[in-house]
């Protein structure tokens, strides 16, 4: 596959290497000149210099192929949405990636429906939440271009669903239990399995679909 | 009528000013507190601190009551962002932003941003000037 990277810091640089590696056709565009002298000691002509949200950088760099991915892995968020736009939009690329530096700045990414996208900042909360003993709802995956999330729920002992067969829970259409972990035991949830307090259960749903299953597993 | 002016730089702030003469009520956005001395001393419209990509800032100015948006900060990407947001997640629908480069210019006004760039108008001109030749010249140079 032909992949063209924007942004050479060490999220894109790592990338490139493993990429390569692979046995793909690369191109890495990094805008700084200091960072680009050492890139290119190591990728040769596979780095280009110059500002990936500039049409002749991206024209230089075979855009107009078009690659068949495009990962906008730079460290502004702007400057990665308009490279997804000019990419996707202007150029045709088939597949854009974007990365999020700022969590706050993931509903612009969404409104302008640059997707999929990667914030290592929202992977890491989720998993310190999946930590945190008290959490009652928190969201594992998303799985954006199918408009899923799976997510993990803590089942308490006020729980209108505990000591409830599975089945028997009016449980919102385009949601479904995956699984229970009960005393560090997982089981794959299935009709019969029922419902204690404490299990941790975990539940893939249509995105939008959260508050129904709230009211069903935890208090209403 | 309410307008929101992003970036309160050199352009930005005479916009706001001009604007406010017009009897527009306005409310300036910039990153940096110094920025309201650019309105001048009898500024009664509005100033919020902050950044345009944050929602929270865009409220604060009133953004879900503005009938129109100038976004002329120094960055490019930014202003296409934050018009985008204007115009797509607020509805405003009068947005126009400032954009130095002209290829980005010519393609987001192509998908129905309006956009102003100061690079084309003084390409443009600087050729015309020169082309135009000799009755070009400052009548007082003759």
């Amino acid at each position: 596959m032909y992949v063209v990277v924007a942004g050479g810091g060490k999220v894109g640089a790592n990338l490139v290497r493993s990429l390569i590696e692979m046995g793909h056709e690369v191109t890495l565009i990094e805008q700084r000149r200091d960072r680009f002298d050492k890139l290119e000691q190591e990728f040769e002509h596979q780095v280009q210099q110059g500002d990936a949200t500039e049409v002749f950088v991206l024209e230089r760099a075979g855009i107009t192929r078009p690659p068949d991915i495009l990962v906008a892995a730079t460290g502004d968020d702007e400057d990665n949405i308009i490279i997804c736009q000019l990419a996707r939009e202007k150029y045709a690329v088939p597949k854009v990636i974007a990365r999020v530096n700022d969590p706050r700045n993931q509903a612009h990414f969404d409104l302008l429906g640059i997707s999929p996208t990667v914030c290592a900042t929202s992977s890491l909360l989720a998993l310190v939440e999946h930590e945190v003993p008290e959490h009652e709802l928190v969201h594992l995956l998303e799985l954006r271009k199918e408009n899923l999330e799976i997510v993990e729920v803590l089942i308490d002992a006020d729980s209108p669903c505990v000591g409830k067969l599975v089945d028997r829970l009016p449980l919102p259409e385009g949601s479904q239990l995956i699984s229970v972990v009960r005393n560090g035991q997982a089981q794959i949830a299935d009709g019969d399995t029922q419902l204690q307090a404490g299990d941790q259960v975990l539940a893939i749903l249509q995105t939008g679909k959260e508050d129904e299953l709230r009211r069903v597993l935890l208090k209403a | 009528m309410n307008a929101i002016v992003i970036g309160c730089g050199r352009v930005g702030s005479n916009v706001a000013k001009r604007l406010a003469r017009e009897g527009w009520d306005v409310v300036a956005v910039d990153e940096k507190e110094e920025a309201l001395g650019r309105l001048g001393e009898s500024w009664a419209g509005g100033f919020v601190v902050g950044h345009g990509m944050d929602v929270d800032v865009l409220r604060e100015a009133g953004i879900e009551q503005a009938d129109a948006v100038v976004v002329s900060t120094d960055g490019d990407n930014t202003n296409l962002v934050v018009g985008q947001v204007a115009q797509k997640r607020f509805g405003v629908d009068r947005v126009v932003v400032r954009i130095l480069d002209p290829a980005r210019a010519e393609f987001y006004e192509s998908r129905g941003l309006r956009t102003v760039c100061p690079t084309s108008t003084a390409i443009d001109t600087l050729t015309d000037v020169v082309l135009a030749g000799s009755t070009a010249e400052p009548a007082e140079a003759r």
